[in-house]
């Protein structure tokens, strides 16, 4: 008897964990499109969202919104998928896209697992301002404008032209082929540059800064990084002017790269070089309480 | 009558005598105005000087003036209403309502019009008539029915387009929905609370690095507590958005990285005290 009591209570606990281990998810797909004109610039303020921001050649913005909500219980996740607030509509020049959890009056909190995810196509010239609060972004192909305002909040740009700005906080920003007019202020931000070209100005406070290459478009690079690190990446290291500052931090450079030491104390560091062509871009890193490291090639595995 | 009454008066006024003061008087008013103007104002000096009136006839004129232009009105309006009464004989209105009705003659004669068999001039007509019209053979007088008939028409065109045009303003999101199960993440049911002895000792640690004299005459310690009270309100921050949005992997990821820089912060406060 006692055998079969111990195999039922086994047997409830299972069936228990097996309902626990499958997720309810339910998807609220929402589509809008908008007549693109010039001068319209494109909002959008998301809330844990993914949004996905793409060009296509079609005088149109289109946008897909799905809110999702995943809860062990289907009538939980489809009452707490409603609790997603959503907004798109235009406002004179403006669209406007946002989405935020809104908890009406006596209303319960949502208990499910909540995201929204967005993708929006746009033409390649469309300005583009996008805030997100938690959640990640991806940017692609966009000649124009483009801002960005993140909290929490990963950003990936690849192929962007134009005046980029950025503006992060806890994040982390990774951005391949963007050239142009490119500002970054970051606060707590890893960052991850490759193919850079155009001109660079970089703020940065406490974060990881790498600039993986250097495309031959670049104008010029200034990076001001505090507690930070900054590595910068390229095998024609060679090519380029620098003028590099550390302040309570070590300048690491490759043994060919004749850099001339105008300070060189425990507390500050600074070097300048200017390489044998009558046109180079200018690179000026200045980093307090960090290091700087300059290498030809970057580590093809592992953390650097 | 105004106008003739006011032409009236002023032939009146104009027959009027004129008077002069006495020439003794100008120089006595000088002299007062003199003496009065740097004492008491010309206000006073004004107020002192004599007042001069016309003489009674001229009054008695104006008033024989108006007197007698009341008369010739009144005299008027008398014999206009003494005048007789005369209604128009009973023919004279006849006649009136026969012309009236004249209008209405053209009925029958416009039926007997329609009545007449119709006949098509020759072809050659029309073209002469075409070839006679000066300069602008080619042109055509459109009836203003026919310009109304298109513009209601353009006016119908337009709120038809209008209607049906693909209005970003009047396109209502369409929601479809979708269901469907996976397996439950390890973020599901991770306990990201920690331990609250953990955090009592982690705030000691704090207090003790801000009562510790030696640590807060170091160089660090305002840079300290702000990266403290910073990565206190991201970890809130991350906490807050776990409450609506539920937990998942990133978040909880964030959430460890925060606190992985809070031990490395404490870490750094306890070596200074």
């Amino acid at each position: 008897m006692k055998l079969y009591i111990t195999m039922g209570l086994l047997l409830a606990a299972f069936i228990g964990t097996a309902q626990t281990s499958k997720l309810h998810v339910i998807t609220k797909r929402l589509e809008k499109s908008f007549p693109y004109r010039d001068q319209y610039e494109l909002n959008i303020e998301g809330e844990k969202a993914d949004v996905l921001i793409e060009t296509w050649d079609k005088p149109e913005i289109a946008v897909e919104l799905e809110l999702i909500a995943r809860h062990p219980d289907r009538a939980t996740a489809e009452a707490d998928v409603e609790k997603i607030r959503y907004i798109a509509k235009r406002i004179k020049n403006k669209i406007y896209l946002r989405n935020y959890i809104s908890i009406k009056e006596g209303e319960e909190k949502p208990v499910s697992n909540l995201q929204a995810r967005y993708t929006v196509r746009v033409p390649e010239n469309c300005p583009v301002y996008l805030k997100n609060y938690f959640g990640v972004a991806n940017v692609a192909n966009l000649n124009n404008r483009f801002r960005f305002r993140g909290e929490f909040s990963n950003i990936g740009m690849e192929n962007l032209r134009g005046d980029i700005d950025l503006d992060t906080r806890f994040g982390e920003i990774q951005a391949k082929a963007v050239d142009g007019q490119v500002a970054m202020d970051t606060r707590r931000t890893d960052i991850s540059l490759e193919q850079i070209s155009g001109s660079y100005d970089i703020q940065a406070l406490y974060g990881k800064l790498r600039i993986l290459s250097i495309s031959e478009g670049l104008l010029d690079l200034n990076i001001n990084a505090e507690k930070s690190e900054v590595f910068l990446f390229d095998s024609q290291l060679l090519e380029y002017g620098y003028s590099l500052t550390a302040q309570h931090g070590q300048i690491y450079f490759p043994s060919d790269l004749k850099l001339e030491f105008l300070k060189n104390t425990e507390e500050v560091k600074k070097v300048t070089f200017q390489p044998q062509r009558e046109y180079y871009p200018n690179i000026t890193i200045s980093v307090s309480f960090g290091d700087m490291h300059l290498r030809k090639e970057k580590p093809t595995s592992g953390r650097y | 009558m105004a106008e003739h009454n006011r032409h009236t008066l002023e032939n009146a006024l104009q027959q009027l005598p004129q008077h002069q003061p006495p020439a003794t008087l100008w120089p006595q008013i000088e002299a007062v105005l003199e003496a009065d103007r740097s004492a008491k104002g010309l206000d006073e000096a004004l107020e002192r000087l004599p007042v001069y009136q016309p003489p009674p006839q001229v009054w008695q004129a104006v008033e024989r003036a108006l007197q007698e232009e009341r008369d010739n009105e009144a005299g008027l309006k008398s014999r206009l209403r003494e005048l007789p009464a005369y209604d128009p004989p009973a023919a004279v209105w006849k006649r009136i309502d026969q012309s009236l009705q004249t209008s209405g003659a053209e009925v029958p004669l416009q039926e007997q019009l329609q009545q007449l068999s119709a006949y098509d001039p020759p072809a050659e007509v029309w073209e002469n008539i075409k070839q006679a019209l000066p300069g602008n053979a080619d042109r055509r007088v459109v009836p203003m029915y026919t310009w109304l008939a298109r513009i209601a028409a353009l006016i119908a065109l337009a709120a038809g387009a209008w209607y049906l045009w693909p209005s970003d303003h009047n396109t209502a999101l369409q929601a479809s929905y979708g269901h469907s199960t996976e397996p439950a993440s390890l973020a599901w049911n991770a306990d990201v609370e920690g331990w609250p002895e953990e955090e009592r000792a982690i705030q000691h640690a704090v207090e003790q690095f801000q009562d510790d004299p030696l640590a807060r005459s170091s160089d660090h310690y305002d840079d300290l507590m702000d990266e403290w009270e910073e990565l206190n309100e991201a970890k809130a921050a991350i906490a807050e958005i776990m409450e609506l949005y539920g937990k998942d992997a990133q978040l909880i990821r964030q959430m460890s990285e925060i606190e992985q820089e809070r031990s490395s912060l404490l870490r750094r406060m306890v070596r200074e005290i």
